[in-house]
């Protein structure tokens, strides 16, 4: 009997320990699965901290690139918001951010450009990173082009050729910047692919065209810009549909700043006398589309830049 | 029988009072953690205010310029009221654009010198307000009618609902 009774022992320890061992690995791991989303969240904190800080300072200085160091995230945009992972935060509508759909990697680039016309309406930020390039096409080897592309700061990785054909060689994301009012050529057509797009930018027109291909081949999606602060979110906009959407934002922000000043000029050319010659209608506030608006922004910006001249010759307030 | 019983109440006693133990263990650690996290949404919270008061302070619509030359810490007093008018009159512009921008907070000047003048230029304040937080900052108030400058406080009190 006594070798049984050791047995049945032996036999309901084991079992027992299994049973406990069973159970605190069970308690352990609980906690472990519990605290994980809380550790990816205070991964992603930071990084979304830093996005908002970098959005807010847009307004504060411009013309003066970051580099911005970020822990080994991929970070989403869209016109409306970014993400990490599965968090996100919505992008202001106040706030004009040009940036790629998807970042990767330890560095971000941030530049803030200013957009005036003449008077000051809001900073633009282009969000960009060291393995995006961007190539400037000219053939006609023009002065403007260069003008532009020296704006864009020497931290991002851009080249320029005077020459209308360019192999692509695939080893990073590439941005093509054609700029010519005949047409883009074939051959940059047939390269626009995953991680190659391109765009063509007719400056005596104030056009940038879209190339994207889709099922059917290459579609050209036209659209209007407005200074050298929309030429450069064409050309840091992933797509047709991003520029656009900031181009509304910015339609809005115009409207918005346009009406302030509308009544400030009117307030100013009642306290002054006429010769100090205030004329609020330069300050159109009710645009709807860039397309049909652009002649009377240029017509104001010109009346503007001539009648502050005016204004300050006679000593008189600036108007803006 | 009996002693091997007691072996096992032993060692079922042992692993309750381990496990208590962890237990102990866990709560505390939870408990400095949520202070910790408590402790960074204060902070975070003054942040907050700090950056609604450098967004407000250099929206064009707000700010003193001269010819797109900006003038620091200076509110354009022509501007401050044609924005506040904006405002008043579109309900769209304060719920949802600047909302967007400067969420549930209250932004004000207060002038100090020469004159004593209050102008709120954005008020969303909610109804259940858990804490808030408040940032002030000196700053000129510039009236371009008369071209001249008085002296005021520039106050934000951002709200955590």
């Amino acid at each position: 009997m006594a070798p049984k009774k050791g047995v049945i022992e032996v036999q309901f320890n084991w079992i027992f320990i299994l049973i406990a061992g069973a159970l605190i690995l069970g308690f352990f791991g609980a906690v472990i699965m519990r605290s994980r989303p809380i550790a990816e969240d205070m991964l992603a904190e930071p990084i979304l901290t830093s996005m908002n800080a970098i959005i807010t300072s847009t307004g504060i200085s411009t013309r003066t690139a970051m580099f911005v160091e970020i822990p080994e995230e991929k970070i989403s945009f869209s016109c409306e918001r970014f993400s990490v992972g599965a968090f996100s935060q919505p992008i202001p509508e106040t706030n004009i951010v040009f940036a790629p759909s998807e970042t990767e990697g330890s560095f971000l680039i941030a530049w803030a450009f200013d957009f005036n016309i003449p008077h000051h309406i809001t900073n633009f930020l282009f969000i960009t990173s060291p393995d995006k390039r961007y190539v400037f096409l000219d053939p006609s080897n023009s002065q403007e082009v260069q003008r532009i592309y020296d704006l864009i700061p020497s931290h991002v990785r851009k080249q320029k050729f005077s020459t209308q054909h360019f192999s692509v060689d695939g080893s990073s994301e590439t941005r093509i910047v054609f700029f010519s009012s005949a047409g883009m050529p074939s051959g940059i057509q047939h390269d626009v692919q995953d991680g190659i797009s391109a765009i063509r930018v007719d400056t005596s027109s104030n056009k940038v065209y879209f190339y994207e291909r889709t099922d059917s081949g290459i579609v050209e999606k036209e659209a209007d810009y407005f200074g050298d602060a929309m030429l450069l979110g064409a050309v840091f906009s992933q797509d047709f549909e991003d520029y656009e959407c900031n181009v509304r934002k910015i339609i809005k922000k115009i409207n918005v700043v346009n009406r302030v000043y509308h009544r400030r000029t009117a307030r100013l050319q009642q306290a002054y006398p006429a010769y100090c010659y205030y004329v609020p209608n330069h300050f159109p506030h009710q645009i709807t589309s860039l397309s049909a608006s652009l002649p009377q922004l240029i017509n104001s910006k010109n009346l503007l830049e001539q009648y502050s001249r005016e204004l300050d010759k006679r000593s008189c307030p600036p108007v803006y | 029988m009996k002693k091997a019983q007691i072996r096992m109440f032993e060692t079922i006693a042992v692993l309750f009072i381990f496990i208590l133990l962890i237990g102990f263990g866990l709560v505390f650690y939870s408990r400095m953690h949520s202070q910790g996290m408590f402790d960074r949404r204060e902070e975070r919270y003054e942040k907050h205010a700090i950056e609604v008061a450098q967004a407000a302070v250099s929206l064009p619509e707000l700010k003193c310029s001269s010819y797109n030359t900006v003038v620091s810490d200076c509110i354009d007093y022509l501007k401050a009221e044609a924005f506040i008018e904006a405002v008043s009159q579109n309900p769209g512009l304060k719920n949802e654009y600047y909302f967007d921008l400067f969420g549930y907070s209250r932004i004000e000047f207060r002038e100090i010198f020469p004159g004593g003048s209050v102008f709120v230029i954005y008020d969303f304040v909610p109804e259940d307000i858990v804490s808030r937080s408040t940032f002030n900052t000196p700053m000129s108030l510039y009236y371009p009618s008369r071209r001249t400058y008085s002296l005021g406080m520039f106050t934000v009190e951002v709200y955590e609902i």
